[in-house]
């Protein structure tokens, strides 16, 4: 065996070969890095120019995307000063004609999440009976639609006029912002926050911070699965009814009943009092020019006029931003002068003309969501939600934004590929928060 | 003379690599190379050669002094006369078994610390004797070949005359670790050695010298360059050569050199005088020669290299007979305890567990303290290690699987008879088997009983020449032994010369 | 003579132990190299595939007559066959090949030092014809560095990456799907260097074996069209295969002229593999048919030695 000195003198050969070994190659990396990219800038280039054009793209690593059935891989397009630009996605769907896979690649927008591009993967084995000018038809009728597609009939002109007419009046353009003055029983205050473009609601979000600031956003604790509701994710269900608005552009057309739900959307099970009421006063601070800016430095000033210029030790602002607080302790502060319930514009503008013009507008601020996170008093549906008659690929038909013809006589065909980009689009949506 | 030939070796052997670096010496050792050890007594064996045993010629009371025969050789016997290398008185003399398990008589001398020297024991007017002379002087002087192998100097030369060689060659490659006693000695006393040599070429008759040197003794062959510049104007008929070999481990041996410098490997029986023409003796012994023919001292000191695996090391001439734990006395800061003494080196000497009673005798070169790690043994992993460093171009593993598993005749026909038994493939085994042990064992259990050159009957005729008494013939000489024949005084022969 | 203890009384430092030590330590460049690139789940199959063929090993000796065999040497074979699997591969695949690696060609042909093929590369060549679809989990070094569900499930592994496409600086430093340890040829050399400067290994050797297979490549190129010899070298392994399998005490002869014939027989062995197929069996294919090759190899040395020596016996 060997004696201490000779263990010795190995160890420290064994740890300077170690440290030396490791600092050569992360210089050898550090060296090879520009090499490197520009290969597979190359490869990327060569191989997603025609999906989706761009000036680099760069590989999103994530576990999920590893267990996620039908997506091998999925790239971020960005252009020269890093702004996003789109996705590539290589997702793989079956070929129903004889079960072989077939690999694709499909491109979307990442501001419009229109389809740029669709071809067959350069890795592709070419298995399937499906061929490139089958994808090419595919293609020709989705290029510059927004996804998730189905196959049916719906033109362009009825969905523009639909959304002319359901234009709000007297909009101005900007980013309104609302939230509850009191946090709920589990200690969330949601807020919309909504943008208005030509008169048009163009984005809204629909989130709930807590006053625990350990804890996260509900949006973020329902991907999570800590925040359970029945029926589709919490997440979703937001992210759905906020398209649903975009799309019927009036609080009131969104049916909410008495009991805070509604049935027109479809997945959406939650109470959605708070969020029709948090738009009605989005809405009316458009009207009146209230923008988030200025409702988050009133929100401000009303704290400070609570603690007497002691605001900044409150710390209440979280990372994002928000005024995390709730007004509970505090009902006489937005109590107006005739004693009725003010709003943080009426409060801080001493406005109190009445810029709604809507039905289910409440004065129930701050309604609590009851119960636990389970959601059985949101409002659920008795029984499963079925998503087999009115869905496909496991997405509402609410959601589907085209619709095309097909290839003539191949539905198959057309169903596997129409698989392939919903594949994406279902993706996108759940796991890279790609709801603006 | 030339300026120095080619950088020979044979192929194989190896350096070692826990062989002491004395270049990194303090400066201390430096100054001091050779410190001169007294000891209190003395044991001399009467038999310290390769031959046969000497006959007492003191008696116990009797007073001696430095330079006196102790033991004489018996008439018709191959054997060297011992003399004292102190003055005192002989205490006892009774048989004595020596670490190589060689039993004789032993003269034990209790020193009187006067370092009184006998009469014969003056510097010589003239040096320049006869050949004759000069084979009588080595002859009466005891002196034997001081690298190991303790042939008897005058047998050697005899046969060199007989084989009528064309070279002399002076061995300076103490390879060996932890041995440096030759090239100490060559340091000190170079004149010596070149001078030696001259003496005995021209006693065999040869006019080319050639010296065996590392290259890596840059000091040593700055000493000897000197030495042979001095010498070569005065002795023109001589051609001085010196010839550079590899340090490697076993370089010195005469097989080696053979293959070395002549290309040849020598069968059993054979030497270096039968086919290579060429004779060859330690340094230490050609320095012997001249210290008896300039300063009619026999041999009765030499030097002795004592060190130790921690890096210590003296070198110190010692009288022969010197009890090797006297040895250790004189050395500062050295200790015995739980290690192992080894008379001799590293890779050919044997443990000794009583060194009170152990003498260096006339070819002990060192001895050493050594740690003994009994590592565990291994099995054989088939590196083949032993057989890169085998300097006799063995396949070690292979033999001492066949001898272990009873294939005897197989592992004869392998060459296992060649074993030179230098423990090389022990030394560099990865799995710590002593395979040179078991190898050379068996070798020497096998090889011919006449394999060795100077055992061969023809030779024995030459040991008469070594007798008391001069004669022609072998059974002249033994006609005339009268017991008075038996004693030699030393150098008696010289004055009349 | 009949002696206590006898000589020699010193032992070269470099005993089992020593060289075993420091033929594992020479594998840490091609470490550090998997475990930069890939991560958790490279070292967690180098420490599985070394501590399991040392485990093996052990249990094996002592279940056999009780002696101690070195666990070195069995951490190293292990070691060497976890680097010459794709990154991906599952663990259970690692197992069989330790398994078979350690007792089929080790332990069964007698433990330390008679195994007639280097086990680590016998062990590879089994992975390689049992589980053929292993050889395509590879993955983008780099990426994925806290992955580990491949050591349970393997990998879908990568397709359609063209070699030709790297540049010469990413080829030497390994940044290219390979197996974990034969990608950097930098960092192969680096082992190979130290081998040599702590004499475990003769330089010779290599060198032989690297020189024979760089003219056998420029031929096949010239003649053949095979791919050039500038790539060869930095992809195939073949440095792994002389820094780590050729310096094999126990399957390849380390010593005099026997060992420069057997590298020049790999090499060959190897060229005439490579220009038929790729991969893992440019590396263990040539290392196996050598190791088999050693008996013939030893005799052949001893006859012409022999041969040689009866030409010495000449009257000078």
């Amino acid at each position: 065996m060997l004696n201490r000195k000779q263990l010795l003198r190995f160890t420290i050969e064994a740890v300077l070969l170690s440290a030396v070994s490791v600092i050569v190659m992360l210089l050898g990396i550090f060296a090879t890095n520009s090499s490197e990219y520009a290969r597979v800038q190359n490869s990327y280039m060569a191989n997603f120019s025609n999906v989706l054009d761009a000036d680099s793209y760069d590989r999103i690593q994530s576990n999920l995307i590893e267990g996620y059935s039908g997506v091998n891989a999925v790239y971020e397009g960005v252009d020269a000063n890093g702004t996003p630009v789109g996705f590539v996605v290589d997702v793989q769907v079956t070929d129903h004609a004889n079960g072989q896979p077939l690999n694709l690649l499909v491109g979307v927008d990442y501001n419009t999440a229109q389809l740029t591009g669709l071809m067959r993967a350069p890795d592709d084995l070419h298995l399937s009976t499906i061929t490139d000018e089958q994808i090419a038809v595919i293609l020709g009728q989705t290029y510059g639609h927004q996804i998730p597609v189905a196959y049916g009939v719906q033109t362009e002109d009825q969905a523009s006029d639909s959304t002319e007419q359901l234009r709000l009046e007297d909009l101005n353009d900007g980013v309104y912002y609302a939230q509850t003055l009191s946090a709920d029983r589990t200690g969330y205050i949601d807020y919309v926050e909504m943008s208005i473009e030509n008169g048009v609601i163009t984005m809204v979000q629909w989130d709930a911070f807590n006053t625990d600031m350990n804890i996260k956003n509900r949006r973020e604790s329902s991907l999570d699965g800590v925040y359970e509701v029945s029926g589709l994710n919490w997440a979703s269900q937001s992210y759905i009814l906020c398209h649903a608005l975009i799309d019927v552009q009036n609080p009131d057309l969104l049916a909410m009943k008495s009991d805070g739900t509604t049935d027109i959307v479809d997945g959406v099970t939650v109470n959605i009092r708070t969020f029709v009421n948090l738009c009605v006063e989005c809405i009316e601070n458009s009207r009146a020019e209230f923008d988030k800016e200025m409702y988050i430095a009133g929100l401000q000033e009303i704290v400070d006029g609570l603690f007497e210029g002691d605001f900044e030790s409150l710390g209440v602002v979280n990372d994002d931003g928000f005024i995390v607080f709730s007004f509970d302790g505090y009902p006489g502060a937005f109590i107006g002068p005739d004693g009725s319930q003010m709003n943080v514009r009426q409060r801080i503008t001493g406005d109190m003309a009445d810029y709604s013009d809507f039905d289910s507008a409440s004065a129930d601020v701050g309604e609590e969501l009851t119960g636990d996170y389970r959601g059985n008093e949101d409002g659920v549906r008795t029984g499963d939600i079925s998503v087999d008659a009115d869905s496909i690929d496991g997405l509402p038909m609410s959601e589907i934004k085209t619709y095309i013809e097909g290839l003539e006589g191949q539905l198959q065909v057309t169903s596997d590929i129409v698989t392939a980009i919903n594949t994406v689009y279902r993706f996108l949506k759940d796991y890279l928060n790609w709801m603006a | 003379m030339s300026a120095g030939r080619h950088n020979y070796s044979f192929y194989k052997g190896f350096h070692s690599d826990n062989a002491l670096d004395f270049s990194k010496r303090s400066s201390f050792d430096r100054d001091v190379m050779l410190e001169r050890v007294y000891p209190r007594r003395l044991i001399l064996p009467m038999r310290q050669h390769y031959g046969d045993e000497c006959v007492p010629v003191v008696k116990p009371g009797e007073t001696v002094t430095i330079g006196q025969c102790i033991g004489a050789p018996a008439p018709g016997t191959m054997a060297v006369p011992v003399h004292s290398g102190i003055s005192g008185t002989v205490t006892d003399i009774r048989p004595i078994v020596l670490p190589d398990d060689t039993t004789c008589k032993a003269v034990f001398i209790e020193g009187d610390r006067k370092r009184t020297f006998h009469p014969s024991v003056r510097p010589r007017n003239n040096v320049n004797v006869s050949a004759a002379t000069v084979m009588g002087i080595i002859r009466d002087a005891g002196i034997v070949g001081m690298g190991g192998e303790g042939i008897p100097t005058i047998v050697k030369l005899n046969r060199a005359k007989r084989f009528k060689v064309k070279e002399l060659l002076v061995n300076c490659l103490q390879s060996e670790p932890y041995a440096d006693s030759d090239y100490l000695m060559i340091c000190e006393y170079a004149d010596h050695v070149i001078m030696g040599a001259v003496a005995m070429a021209g006693a065999c008759g040869v006019r080319i010298i050639n010296i065996l040197i590392s290259k890596d003794r840059k000091n040593e062959i700055t000493a000897l360059r000197s030495a042979m510049e001095r010498t070569f104007s005065k002795y023109s008929g001589y051609a001085f050569n010196l010839i550079y070999l590899k340090p490697r481990f076993p370089q010195g041996y005469y097989r080696m050199v053979a293959r070395a410098l002549y290309g040849v490997n020598l069968d059993e029986g054979e030497g270096l005088e039968g086919r290579c023409r060429a004779v060859m003796f330690n340094c230490s012994t050609v320095y012997a020669c001249w210290n008896a023919i300039a300063e009619s001292m026999p041999l009765c000191t030499r030097t002795v290299s004592i060190s130790t695996e921690d890096g210590l090391l003296r070198n110190v001439i010692a009288p022969i007979g010197t009890p090797v734990s006297e040895l250790f006395d004189t050395v500062n800061g050295i200790s015995t305890t739980s290690k192992t003494i080894v008379w001799g080196n590293c890779f050919t000497g044997i443990q000794i567990d009583n060194p009170d009673v152990t003498p260096i005798i006339k070819t002990t070169s060192g001895v050493c303290l050594i740690t003994k790690i009994q590592d565990a043994t291994a099995p054989c992993i088939g590196c083949g290690r032993c057989a890169d460093v085998c300097p006799v171009g063995l396949e070690p593993d292979k033999l001492y699987r066949l001898i272990n598993e009873g294939h005897e005749s197989a592992a004869v026909k392998f060459n296992a008879g060649r074993c030179i038994n230098c423990s090389a493939c022990s030394y560099i085994c990865p799995s710590n088997i002593n395979v040179g042990h078991a190898v050379g064992m068996f070798a020497a259990a096998k090889r011919k009983k006449s394999s060795f050159p100077y055992t061969a009957v023809g030779d024995r005729q030459w040991v008469d020449d070594i007798s008391l008494l001069s004669a022609d013939t072998v059974k002249a000489a033994e006609k005339k032994i009268q017991k008075s024949d038996s004693l030699t005084l030393p150098f008696e022969g010289w004055e009349s010369e | 003579m009949n002696m206590k203890h006898s000589a020699p009384f010193i032992h070269t430092e470099m005993n089992d132990s020593y060289i075993s030590i420091v033929h594992l330590i020479s594998l840490i460049p091609v470490m550090a190299v998997a475990v930069v690139y890939y991560g958790v789940r490279a070292a967690i199959l180098i420490l599985f595939c070394a501590g399991v063929f040392a485990a093996s090993d052990d249990i094996c000796t002592r279940v056999r007559d009780h002696r101690h065999d070195s666990y070195l040497s069995s951490l190293f074979y292990g070691s060497a066959f976890a680097l010459l699997l794709p990154p991906d591969t599952p663990l259970y695949i690692a197992l069989a090949g330790v398994l078979f690696g350690s007792i089929v060609i080790r332990q069964l042909s007698g433990g330390r030092g008679s195994a007639l093929i280097n086990p680590a590369a016998a062990a590879r060549l089994f992975i390689r014809i049992v589980f053929p679809d292993n050889e395509c989990a590879l993955s983008f070094p780099g990426q994925s560095r806290t992955y580990i569900r491949s050591l349970l499930i393997g990998s879908r592994g990568i397709a359609g990456f063209d070699i030709n496409d790297y540049y010469p600086s990413e080829l030497i430093t390994g940044r290219y799907p390979s197996f974990l340890g034969t990608a950097c040829a930098f960092m192969m050399l680096a082992g190979l260097i130290y081998l040599i400067a702590k004499k475990a290994y003769k330089f010779y050797i290599p060198l032989s074996y690297i020189a024979m297979t760089v003219m056998l490549s420029l031929i096949a190129d010239a003649y053949l069209d095979t791919s050039n010899t500038k790539m060869f070298l930095l992809t195939s392994g073949v440095l792994f295969t002389a820094a780590y399998l050729l310096s094999d005490d126990e399957t390849v002869r380390q010593y005099g002229v026997v060992s420069i014939v057997q590298a020049f027989f790999c090499a060959v062995l190897t060229v005439l593999v490579s220009v038929k197929t790729s991969g893992i069996d440019v590396i263990v294919v040539p290392v196996v048919v050598t190791g088999v090759m050693t008996g013939v190899f030893d005799y052949a040395e001893r006859v012409i030695r022999s041969t040689w020596e009866e030409r010495l016996h000449v009257k000078p």
